[in-house]
């Protein structure tokens, strides 16, 4: 009886939580609408285009807003039973790749604010990035929508599932979530060092790449700190079982044999060179590297068996 | 040398029980039953034995090794 009030509780406040999240993506969505406005108008350097841009930048705020509801509503949603359909998996994937989207979204308009407005470069570049980084929202804007219509219309009938099955789709959660900011991570401190390399280290600029670094990462260690923390505080029954840590240990092993050829391909490559801010990327670059090499691994080797 | 088991006939003879069931009677994950049935997974003699005592068997019951070179 008091395990269906904690449900019943459980499930209404997972609809609060739906439906505030839905307010936040209506908002987000005309704004949404309002970036797509705002980028031609700053295209056609209207003279504008200063309040335009300080309108785009409160828009970053609802975003931030918008994913923190969303994190709290995919957890809250598996702890109630929700299982990883395929609307589930995009929006997560589309989400953390949005997340990690918004922070070059804002360096691409710092460049455009400088080189375009000011200098008149054509940032043909940056362009591109922010119009494909809002068709990547608009997706991920839709599979949350039919995610929140999901959760709504369930009306209590997610059933709370056992404490092993919230772990396991968490534990496969996380892996996806690093793949997608190891690979991006990858490719990102690999495109720096094609760009960059040859500059002349400036310490703005290696602290710049590192913040973007961390910025990729930020998604992995969201869920890898929220899982530590639900461990520290014991509300979880156990922790990994004997599969799940073999398949890890496994992971683990090939991920520093891998690790240990790219390195020594780094170091290579780095010898007798001057030194750049690029050269510092060698730590992000393990780090990325470790990750999706791990993340891909484990979930290949747990989902297979 | 491989170890066979009949874990998802006893299964079946436990009310149809699913995987997922078994795996929170057990504390595991239900992928680790599912590999453990496809003898993809060689579980620990701890898990083997709780298996075993969870369906009143003994673990010679449940689990068998089969010589894949013995014709």
């Amino acid at each position: 009886m008091e395990n269906t009030n904690s449900n019943r509780e459980a499930d209404k406040n997972l609809r609060v939580i739906a439906v505030v999240t839905l307010a936040i993506l209506c908002l987000s969505l005309l704004w949404l609408f309002y970036d797509l406005y705002a980028y031609s108008r700053i295209r056609a350097i209207s003279p504008e285009s200063v309040t335009i841009v300080a309108v785009t930048g409160i828009g970053f705020l609802v975003r931030i807003l918008l994913f923190l509801f969303f994190a709290v509503l995919i957890l809250r949603s598996f702890r109630q039973g929700l299982k990883p359909s395929l609307t589930v998996i995009i929006s997560i994937i589309t989400g953390s790749i949005a997340i990690i989207a918004m922070f070059f979204d804002f360096a691409a308009l710092e460049d455009i604010g400088t080189d375009y407005l000011e200098y008149g470069y054509k940032c043909t570049g940056e362009w591109i990035w922010l119009f494909g980084s809002l068709l990547l929202r608009l997706v991920f804007y839709t599979s949350l929508f039919a995610l929140i219509i999901r959760i709504l219309k369930s009306n209590g009938t997610l059933n709370p599932s056992s404490q092993g099955l919230v772990d396991e789709i968490l534990f496969e959660v996380t892996q996806w979530v690093g793949i997608i900011s190891g690979g991006t991570g990858v490719i990102f401190t690999m495109y720096a060092f094609t760009v960059l390399d040859g500059f002349t280290a400036k310490s703005w600029l290696l602290w710049l790449l590192l913040f973007y670094c961390g910025a990729i990462m930020l998604p992995w260690l969201a869920l890898t700190v929220y899982r530590i923390s639900r461990l520290a505080l014991r509300r979880e029954p156990s922790q990994y079982d004997e599969k799940q840590k073999q398949d890890m240990s496994f992971a683990g092993m090939t991920a520093w044999l891998v690790s240990l050829p790219l390195m020594a391909i780094m170091l290579v490559f780095s010898l007798g060179k001057s030194p750049s801010p690029v050269i510092y990327l060698w730590f992000p670059f393990y780090l990325f590297t470790t990750l999706l090499v791990y993340s891909v691994v484990l979930l290949k080797r747990y989902r297979k068996g | 040398m491989k170890l066979d088991n009949n874990i998802r006939r006893l299964r079946f003879e436990n009310n149809e029980m699913s995987q997922e069931d078994l795996a929170v009677a057990l504390g595991v994950t239900r992928q680790t039953i599912h590999s453990i049935e496809k003898g993809k997974f060689i579980p620990s003699t701890l898990l083997a034995m709780q298996i075993a005592s969870y369906f009143g068997k003994s673990v010679e019951e449940v689990f068998s090794i089969i010589n894949e070179n013995s014709n």
